[in-house]
């Protein structure tokens, strides 16, 4: 059994003002929602992931460098690693991310990645790829939980499903109990850029419903037709009741850096002094 | 057992068809390096290969030494023992 988070809750005065309105007046679930939408230029992610391939025993692809550069983010805006729990926000100790993955004939199944920022990219890319196997062979944990869920009767279910939601939202409690992936992580990561997908010009996450789901992050596919360089479009939607407006800006703004450059995540001196600029030395 | 070379054949056409690239892969394309390779191809390739030569593949398998060109996919199978 897991306590997932740090108590006591945030205090009241470190809470942003119009953060604290949304908390007082949003009934749960609700969606105060802000999304940020920007492109990333992808040469510089192209160039890396072939250099990284070279070596690497475990194949990485563009979003699992997406998933290691929002926990480096997360890591450097620790104000996005935070839940609502009560109308109150409270820390999560780990940096945490949900990721969906296609499984064969059975639909995307959403994983749960835990200590994002601390793992090297290689590692991080296996551990999801592992995932992955497990999910197209329907013998994962969550698919397992699945199958028992399935074989209730719809009316309990649905009860159960409330149940559930209420003690999510409401009850500080370990996350053995209750919704034990989605109360884990304050953050979804999905990357929709697979070969064949059109280009995403606007895209709105969903959440899931309840409010554990601070932030969102989703990436689109490369075009390649722009003459400044081949271009992917990213979405990161935020809970305006964690953060306000100018901080998903820095967010949206040191991700993007990150993967124009991943490189950036590997040199210690950006951990410390945080991402620097694009074209800095 | 079958060979590399009537592997790669199989699994080139398969790729072509898959794909439908503007101009036909070969067998030493880089996959990786024409942005070819993400998850649902992969998903889409392992599920082929094990089903068409009937081999199971582990998610240690799963690396750019494997999956960068037909080819070397072709001779991964091979090893693994392809019926």
């Amino acid at each position: 059994m897991e306590w997932p988070l740090r108590r006591p809750a945030v205090p009241v005065s470190k809470t942003p003002t119009w953060s604290s309105y949304y908390l007082a007046a949003c009934p749960t679930p609700s969606d105060p929602t802000m999304v940020w939408g920007t492109d990333v230029p992808t040469s510089g992610l192209e160039a890396y992931l072939k250099r990284v391939n070279a070596n690497s025993r475990a194949l990485v692809l563009p979003a699992h460098v997406l998933v290691r550069a929002v926990g480096y983010c997360l890591d450097k805006h620790p104000d996005f690693n935070r839940r609502v729990l009560h109308r109150r926000l409270y820390d999560f100790k780990q940096v945490n991310i949900l990721f969906p993955l296609l499984g064969k004939n059975r639909g995307p199944e959403v994983c749960l990645l835990c200590d994002v920022d601390r793992k090297p990219l290689a590692e991080l890319a296996a551990e999801i790829w592992q995932h992955w196997r497990e999910i197209t062979k329907g013998n994962s944990r969550y698919q397992r939980d699945e199958r028992i869920f399935r074989l209730m009767p719809s009316l309990l279910r649905g009860m159960l499903f409330r149940l559930m939601l209420f003690g999510v939202n409401w009850v500080y409690q370990p996350a053995a109990l209750w919704g034990h992936r989605t109360s884990r992580a304050s953050t979804m990561v999905n990357y929709l850029g697979q070969r064949g997908a059109p280009p995403m010009r606007t895209f709105k996450p969903s959440r899931f419903p309840n409010d554990a789901a601070t932030l969102n992050v989703t990436m689109g596919p490369t075009e390649h037709g722009d003459p400044n360089g081949p271009a992917a479009s990213l979405f990161v939607r935020a809970d305006h009741r964690v953060v306000d407006a100018y901080q998903l800006g820095q967010f949206v703004g040191d991700l993007r850096r990150c993967l124009m450059d991943p490189a950036i995540m590997e040199r210690p001196e950006a951990k410390a002094n945080g991402v620097p600029e694009a074209g800095a030395a | 057992m079958e060979s590399v070379e009537n592997i790669g054949r199989g699994l080139l056409q398969w790729c072509n068809k898959r794909l439908q690239p503007v101009s036909p892969i070969a067998v030493e394309t880089d996959l990786l390096d024409q942005g070819y390779l993400d998850s649902l191809f992969i998903m889409a390739a392992v599920a082929h290969v094990e089903e068409q030569y009937g081999i199971a593949i582990d998610s240690a398998d799963i690396s750019p030494q494997h999956f960068c060109s037909v080819r070397a996919l072709a001779t991964f199978v091979a090893e693994q023992g392809a019926s």
